[in-house]
């Protein structure tokens, strides 16, 4: 069983990818279970993946990275336990530090195969956000396995240049992929380490 | 496991609601997706008038028994972005859930700002706002 984090800030695409990611897991034959975590007493992505054929647990009222830390564990435990999924994905909110996702994951003692921490990045608004909220952004993206620069169908090239520059020196250790979750370009890359990471 | 609180971190406000509604006459499609786009912009200008900027993701999803809208909004410049998947050409009643997560103000100035916005909908649409029960796991 592997478990993959999708992380990434507020509106950088989490869901988008989520329900693509899932739906062809599931397709492949793949039993995805979905956790999704809203920092609001009202969750909307849990009914979003759910109106997509997908399963999700939701999670509100709180971060899983700190004050909700102990309802993923229990939360993981739970699903590992009554549902035996391939996959688990975690989409925590915007605001999550992936880092300490990972190492609650960790001590969830679930016996993961390998643990995948995907940060994702909205690559129009990449620039903005590395001038306004860089310290909190660069935190998310540190330790990343992969930085995945999403809505690459919004920008031109010189600006994925300037995106990518920024990223090598922010987190040198992630590969970083170019996707657009929304059309699905340079998706099917990312179902395939899925696939095969087992 | 952690002292750090990331939403205070990230500096961010939130609030999250859930209605049903009700439209007398029915109302049609379109004019339900141009009302709900209208709710977030509203939202997203009155952010972007007292912050100068908005920084965050406003979203809502749409449910009518007959297929389901989806709207973000998280830039200005590229505006509401809509995923129809509504089956029906009119909708007489539904669910809304409406949510969002905005740096630089806290909890109750998110909260205000998008009750303020909801008497967009309520000049075509009945609605019955629920009240939130706090559990924390939701099993869909």
């Amino acid at each position: 069983m592997i478990v993959c984090q999708l992380a990434g800030f507020l509106g950088s695409g989490k869901t988008t990818l989520l329900v693509r990611l899932g739906s062809e897991l599931s397709k492949a034959g793949r039993r995805v279970a979905i956790i999704v975590n809203e920092v609001g007493e009202v969750g909307v992505d849990g009914a979003v993946i759910d109106s997509f054929g997908l399963k999700s647990v939701e999670i509100t009222e709180g971060c899983i990275c700190c004050s909700l830390s102990g309802s993923l564990q229990n939360t993981l435990r739970a699903i590992t336990r009554e549902f035996k999924p391939d996959i688990i994905m975690i989409e925590p909110t915007g605001i999550a530090l992936p880092s300490i996702v990972a190492k609650l994951v960790r001590m969830a003692m679930i016996e993961e195969d390998r643990m995948i921490t995907i940060c994702l990045i909205d690559a129009y608004r990449a620039l903005k956000l590395f001038r306004e909220a860089n310290l909190f952004v660069s935190r998310q993206i540190a330790g990343a396995d992969i930085v995945a620069v999403n809505k690459m169908d919004l920008v031109s090239e010189d600006v994925a240049k300037n995106v990518a520059k920024i990223l090598e020196e922010m987190s040198p250790q992630s590969e970083i992929v170019y996707i657009s979750a929304k059309n699905g370009d340079g998706v099917a890359p990312l179902v395939k380490l899925l696939e095969e990471a087992e | 496991m952690s002292d750090e609180d990331s939403k205070e971190l990230a500096d961010a406000g939130t609030f999250g609601l859930k209605a049903e509604f009700h439209a007398h006459p029915a109302i049609a499609s379109k004019d339900l997706i141009a009302l709900m786009e209208k709710l977030l912009v509203d939202v997203g200008t009155k952010v972007t008038e007292e912050r100068g900027m908005m920084l965050g993701h406003i979203k809502a999803f749409v449910s009518t028994g007959r297929g389901t809208l989806k709207i973000n909004l998280i830039d200005m410049d590229i505006g509401p972005e809509t995923l129809d998947r509504l089956s029906s050409p009119t909708a007489e009643k539904g669910e809304i859930k409406f949510m969002a997560a905005l740096v630089g103000l806290d909890d109750h100035e998110v909260e205000e700002i998008m009750e303020d916005s909801l008497g967009i909908l309520e000049d075509r649409l009945e609605l019955e706002i629920e009240e939130h029960e706090h559990d924390h796991e939701h099993h869909h």
